[in-house]
């Protein structure tokens, strides 16, 4: 019972930080219809960034410090490349963010060292706290709770304010919301940041419970975009229940039958691609113009 | 101006030509090869790197001919790679420890990768772009689990080492391909003897894979493959299967690059996991692009210019991956044709590349859900073509609804209505593009609600379209000759060594369609370069040349100047003697002169039909339609 | 939307590049009579970067050394060296190229078992000497043994004999909890241990296989917290070893439990920082103690801090006697033929860092002590955080190497 327990909340902690990636993911895709395959970099920008200052200036800043690397990191692979690739095919997309990837992750190696690094979790934050039956790690627990707020914060970004409902808009017709005057090429920039100062706050955040190392990009890639998959392409909710979806289903076939885990979650991806390629929350149908 | 119909004895001449340029082209290529390990030797290189570059290109050709030739990324080849070697390896080390045969153990792998293309194919090729991509994606990383997992077969992460050395047998002969050309010093070009048998096999395997490619391109086979990139929805209303070509395309691609990975097996003398994984995958994709997609032989050129760099670079610093991922991401950016591409300065006019295509704007993705249906069959009544209770809602829009309609063979029915009517909704129903939502569709007695556009074509209902849809790269004569070429092989035909020009009647209904809507005379003009007018014509002609007995022409006189529409419109009329014709228009002066009937839609129902005199003084269709203006104004068009 | 780069400007870029490329240097192609090749395969990019860097760190020490006396038998020594990315895919293609271009007579470094056996197998299809580095699993001189390869370093039976022997011994039977991981090295590991604590009366609770390269241990954690054990012995290495050290802090284990690995090196253990306090695990170097016994490890040491301004980890040490045993043997067979020196090797004791060692003929495993340490806090690591640890026991080879009854070498009979 115990391990059922525990084994539902590792799949949520790395359910969460799925959701965080695939958040950004979506988003990006939904309104610049951009795939791109360079976002687990920000996340490894973000765990390196967060683990250089904090060794430094401590846990704190280093959390505070990663996410505005990473916008800023965003905004300029955005101007100086990724701009022009927009209204390009998604092959092309993919093989240039691709490419974007590989040299993050040989950079970082360069001036990192391939081995894991452990980032410095402060005293307080260590331990155990006893629920019920089970003792959790504290800090995983602060994790979850950190990463639920930052989805609600995004969630109403996208809502309550201006640059949101462009962005919203801007997902169901672009030239539209162009001719109706609204600004979104500087909503797309702050969309594109956006997406990856989450995957750069939640890179730094993880880290204590995951290390740091090169390669973490896109390891946490792939499944990211299997979850945005499941989820549906475009689709912010479809990220959150995807993800948790994708994180609880590791976890839980880690528990019965391990050697299967990383199987099932790409028979996941394949399945709903054959049977429901929208996504659970996508878009059903494309309307034709008559 | 008519053309006369090819003599045979130009044609004979043709594929002498093309033969000799094959020879050529084989001739060069092996002296090329036999060059290559000399030429490496002074610059850092050594022979065995060049049997290895040989094999992987067998792999990046094939990859070649996904991206470039069918327009399919596939993040994937890996797992084919890999379960080639792993195939051929435990097939050596368990079937024939003792009498280790070569032959056996690449045609066995061979054999398994193209069977699993197959499989993987049939499930994933109805999807496109990114979602075939990442599909591709997720079974090679199941195939990398599963092959990690099993250990009592494939020793897992340690890989299975000490493979025996396989021999050839040739004849009477079991040749070792681990024996060594003689020794001859040549200076800085090495030694002779440093190469071993095992090159010239790999050469000979790669010329046999680049010239298999040559003729598949150019075959019949390739013909339709390439048309489906270029334009798939018009490939799909002219006859083709779409899904069908992928497939075939995807299990040769497949089964060369298993092929590739069991020789790759047998060279090394190991395999292990990493040829699995995602980034042997991603390997495939930075040779090839690199290369460039442009020609056959830029993904061997691409090849062995990162495999030689990571050799020679991974020695002097360890910076060498990063180097080459910047190499890569500048060829995207800078060189969209690739290395070769660039050098040879391939015509702007003629990009055969998926890349320069890739530069321009995308247009609408094809709808990944088509799926064909089985045919039904019901006793009707005389008319050509039957619609009950006909429906098609997107969302809660209900863009056509409860339409019964009717007409009759040899008919020449417009369909009007304001816009937002539903016209052209009605007209895919028809053609087969969407499935209805409630209702059925009657043709010449039978259901085929449910049965795929494509197969409609086969059953005699073309369409033409609204936005011409052509092959813009191609000739005038050529996009009719496509058309012809579905009706004439059918949905799907393998052929792919052979071309299609030795088919007659596929010229001669292409001959006939061009001359029907007078495009003789632009017979040899790129599709892409006609005028507007021009453009609405050829699509009929495709339509045409499917040998329709219905026929949908959705607003073929739109844009056109008024002396082009009154052309095009007696070009119509005549159609309409021979075959049943469906016109979608907003030209009125054409709609009441040529129609033998008229059929009024609004907002998704039928208003009206009726005779051009009865449909002009119908009262709710003025008020509909024209929102109240008087018979006099419609009259005066 | 950028301009495609005109033909000219790319052909010249091009030909910059090559300069710039191929300008750097001249290649070792079969080299003329005068040098003798060494191929260094090492892990330079990859997990096990920071260990490759290091072994390329000795060798260059050693080489250099080798030559300021003159060279091996009067040739001066040049080495050929590759990144093998710690793929045996990749591993096996260096050491071919190393062979077939540039001549190299002896092959050695690496990091891991699986590139081993790959090389391993390939040197012995070329008869040229493996001098093995850091290669801890038994299959590379036991199972998949073969007449070229050498290994010197200590392999997991020992290892797991030394480190079961001290913990009895210091901290009692008890109940241990495993987690392993689930490849080769991994199932030896746990077999070599329960084998020698379960007779004495300690209790396995329960052996969690998880995959190679899990980066969430947290379910195989949970369960070891919930089972209360004493010793919680964690077979992984390198970046799984650092991951799982961390994350059983997060769970309080390393305070409520014994936790053991079965092998460390100073990268890990700096990876772990304060997590690997009071961790018990085997290393067959360690400069710190080493240095204070042996005047061969002195000297080793001290050149090395001299050199590069920090300690060499225990796969360094490993790399620089591979360099000068291969020089004492070639020197007593008076010969680089590969035959000959696989007789010396075989025959010979040697001393250069440790007390006097030899390699077994049976199975080229290398008879040396293996040390057991225990971390220290960093705060106690010293500039560097090299001084990660306090010997607790140093077992003799003789002592826990594999008894001879139980391999499963088959070795070709000649080279």
């Amino acid at each position: 019972m115990e391990a059922l327990i525990e084994a539902l909340l590792n799949g949520l902690v790395q359910g969460l930080i799925y959701v965080a990636i695939a958040v950004g993911l979506t988003i990006v895709f939904g309104t610049l219809r951009l795939v791109n395959f360079a976002h687990g970099a920000f996340y490894a920008v973000g765990a390196y960034t967060g683990l250089v200052v904090a060794q430094h200036y401590g846990f704190v800043t280093g959390l505070i410090a990663a996410p505005i690397a990473v916008a800023f990191f965003a905004v300029v692979l955005d101007r100086v490349v990724l701009r022009y690739f927009y209204d390009k095919t998604p092959t092309a997309q993919i093989l240039v963010t691709f490419g974007i990837a590989l040299v993050v992750e040989e950079t970082l190696r360069l001036i990192f060292g391939g081995t894991t690094q452990q980032y410095p979790t402060p005293g307080f934050l260590q331990g155990a706290v006893q629920l019920g039956p089970i003792a959790y790690p504290a800090y995983r627990l602060l994790f979850a709770a950190g990463v639920l707020i930052l989805i609600g914060l995004v969630w109403l970004f996208l809502v309550r304010t201006d640059y949101g409902l462009i962005v919203r808009a801007g997902t169901r017709d672009r030239t539209m919301v162009q001719l109706l005057g609204g600004n979104i090429r500087q909503a797309s920039t702050i969309v594109f940041a956006l997406g990856a100062a989450v995957a750069g706050l939640v890179g730094a955040a993880a880290s204590p419970i995951y290390s740091i190392d090169p390669g973490t990009g896109f390891e946490f890639l792939v499944p990211s975009f299997v979850v945005v998959v499941v989820g549906g392409l475009g689709s912010f909710w479809g990220a959150v229940l995807g993800g948790l979806l994708i994180g609880e289903l590791y976890s839980l076939t880690t528990l019965v039958y391990a050697p299967a885990a990383n199987v099932i979650i790409y028979v996941c991806m394949a399945l709903v691609l054959l049977f429901r390629p929208q996504g659970l929350l996508g878009e059903s149908e494309v309307i034709r113009q008559s | 101006m008519t053309t006369a119909p090819v003599p045979a004895q130009t044609a004979g001449a043709a594929r002498r030509s093309l033969i000799a340029s094959d020879l050529r082209f084989v001739l060069l290529a092996a002296l090329g090869l036999a060059l290559f390990p000399l030429l490496l030797h002074p610059i850092g290189g050594y022979a065995g790197l060049a049997t290895q570059i040989l094999i992987v290109s067998v792999a990046s050709i094939a990859f070649n001919l996904l991206l470039g030739y069918a327009g399919m990324l596939s993040y994937g080849q890996a797992m084919f790679y890999g379960a080639g070697g792993y195939v051929a390896a435990i097939l050596l080390l368990r079937a024939m420890p003792q009498h280790p045969n070569l032959w056996l153990a690449v045609l066995g792998a061979t054999l398994v990768t193209a069977i699993m293309a197959l499989l993987v194919g049939a499930v994933t090729v109805r999807l496109y772009g990114i979602y075939f991509a990442l599909l591709t994606l997720a079974f090679a990383q199941m195939v990398f689990f599963i092959v990690e997992q099993a250990k009592d077969w494939t020793n897992g992460d340690d890989g299975l080492q000490s493979i025996p050395n396989a021999l050839l047998p040739l004849g009477p002969w079991n040749v070792d391909l681990e024996q060594a050309l003689p020794n001859i010093d040549l200076g800085i070009f090495g030694n002779l003897g440093d190469i071993k048998l095992w090159y010239v096999f790999a050469a000979l395997v790669l010329i046999a894979a680049l010239l298999f490619t040559r003729l598949l391109t150019r075959s019949q086979f390739g013909e339709v493959l390439t048309a489906i990139r270029e334009n798939e929805e018009r490939s799909v209303m002219v006859g083709f299967s779409a899904p069908l070509y992928r497939l075939a395309a995807f299990g040769i691609a497949g089964a060369l690059t298993g092929l590739a990975g069991a020789l790759r097996a047998c060279y090394d003398g190991t395999v292990a996991v990493e040829s699995l994984s995602i980034e042997r995958s991603g390997q495939f994709v930075v040779y090839t692009v690199v290369g460039g997609v442009q020609t056959l032989v830029s993904p061997v050129v691409g090849t062995a210019l990162i495999m030689y760099l990571e050799n020679v670079l991974s020695g002097r610093t360890t910076a060498w991956r990063l180097i080459e991922g910047l190499i890569f991401v500048a060829v995207i950016v800078f060189l969209p044709r690739g290395v070769l591409g660039t050098l040879l300065k391939q015509r702007e006019k003629n990009p055969r590349s998926i890349f320069v295509r890739a530069l321009r704007p995308r247009t609408e993705e094809p709808d990944p859900l088509l799926k064909p249906g089985p045919e039904g069959h019901r006793a009707g009544p005389m008319s050509i073509i039957e619609t009950f209770k006909l429906g098609k809602l997107f969302g809660h829009f209900a863009a056509n609804n409860d339409i019964d309609f009717r007409v009759d063979p040899g008919e020449l029915r417009a369909v009007i209505g304001p816009n937002g009517a539903g016209k052209t909704t009605f007209f895919n129903l028809l053609s087969g593009t969407i499935a209805p939502t409630t209702g059925s569709i009657n043709y010449k007695g039978r259901d085929v609600s449910r049965v795929s556009g494509t197969s409609r074509v086969h059953l005699g209902i073309a369409k033409a379209f609204q936005t011409a849809s052509l092959y813009p790269d191609q000739t005038v004569r050529q996009n009719c000759r496509l058309a012809a070429l579905a009706r004439v092989q059918g949905p799907f035909a393998l052929q792919v060594l052979r071309r299609s020009t030795r088919l007659d009647d596929v010229d001669a209904l292409a001959e006939r369609a061009m001359d029907r809507l007078e495009l003789t005379g632009v017979a040899e003009v790129r599709a892409g370069d006609l005028s507007h007018g021009d453009k609405k014509r050829l699509d009929i002609a495709i339509a045409l040349a499917t040998q329709p007995q219905i026929l949908l022409l959705d607003e073929p006189v739109a844009g056109m100047s008024k002396d082009e529409a009154r052309k095009t419109e007696s070009l119509i009329r005549k159609l309409s003697t021979e075959m049943t014709v469906l016109v979608i228009e907003h030209d009125m002066e054409m709609v009441m002169g040529i129609s033998d009937s008229i059929t009024v839609l609004h907002q998704g129902t039928v208003l009206a039909t009726g005779t051009p005199a009865e449909i002009r003084d119908n009262q709710s269709v003025q008020e509909a339609y024209l929102g109240g203006h008087t018979e006099a104004e419609l009259a005066s068009g | 939307m950028k301009q495609a780069l005109s033909r000219g400007r790319f052909v010249a870029g091009t030909a910059g590049a090559a300069a710039l490329t191929f300008g750097g240097g001249p290649y070792v192609m079969a080299a003329p009579a005068k040098e003798l090749v060494i191929g260094l395969n090492i892990p330079q990019t990859g997990p096990y970067s920071d260990q490759g860097t290091d072994q390329k760190r000795a060798y260059d020490l050693a080489i250099d050394q080798v030559n300021s006396k003159g060279g091996i038998m009067g040739m001066k020594v040049v080495s050929s060296v590759g990144d093998d990315q710690t793929k045996a895919d990749v591993a096996r293609d260096n050491a071919q190229r190393m062979i077939e271009r540039d001549g190299a007579v002896m092959i050695t470094g690496g990091s891991s078992t699986g590139t081993a056996l790959a090389v391993s197998a390939l040197c012995q299809s070329k008869h040229t000497i493996f001098m093995a580095t850091l290669t801890h699993g038994d299959e590379t001189t036991n199972q998949n043994c073969h007449k070229v390869t050498f290994r010197r370093y200590n392999d997991a039976y020992m290892s797991a004999q030394s480190m079961a022997k001290t913990m009895l011994s210091k901290y009692g039977t008890g109940r241990w909890f495993f987690i392993t991981a689930d490849y080769s090295w991994g199932h030896s590991n746990f077999d070599n241990i329960t084998s020698i604590i379960e007779p004495k009366g300690g209790k396995t609770i329960k052996n969690v296989l998880l995959k190679l390269g899990t980066t969430d241990f947290s379910a195989a954690l949970a369960e070891a917290q919930a089972a209360k054990p004493d010793v919680l012995c964690i077979i992984e290495f390198g970046k799984d070893m650092t991951n799982c050290v961390n994350q059983s802090a997060q769970f309080g284990l390393t305070k409520s439990a014994k936790i053991m690995v079965p092998l460390v090196d100073e990268y890990m253990a700096k990876g772990a920082g304060d997590n690997f306090d009071n961790v018990v695990s085997t290393a067959p170097f360690y400069w710190k103690y080493h240095a204070s016994k042996y005047a061969g490890a002195k000297a080793f040491v001290d050149a090395f801090t001299a050199r590069y301004g920090f300690p060499p980890s225990n796969g360094a040490e490993c790399a620089y006697v591979d360099i000068m045993v291969y020089k004492k043997a070639v020197e007593a067979a008076g010969s680089t033929d590969a035959a000959k020196v696989v007789d010396k090797l075989e025959n010979m004791r040697f001393q250069f860092t440790k007390e006097e060692e030899w390699y077994r003929k049976e199975d080229h495993q290398g008879v040396n002590s293996c040390l057991v340490v225990e971390g220290v806090p960093t705060a106690q690591r010293g500039a560097g955080g090299f001084e990660y640890a306090r010997v607790l026991e140093v077992h003799p080879g003789p002592s826990c190497v594999q008894p001879l009854a139980g391999l499963s070498c088959k070795m070709e009979a000649t080279v």
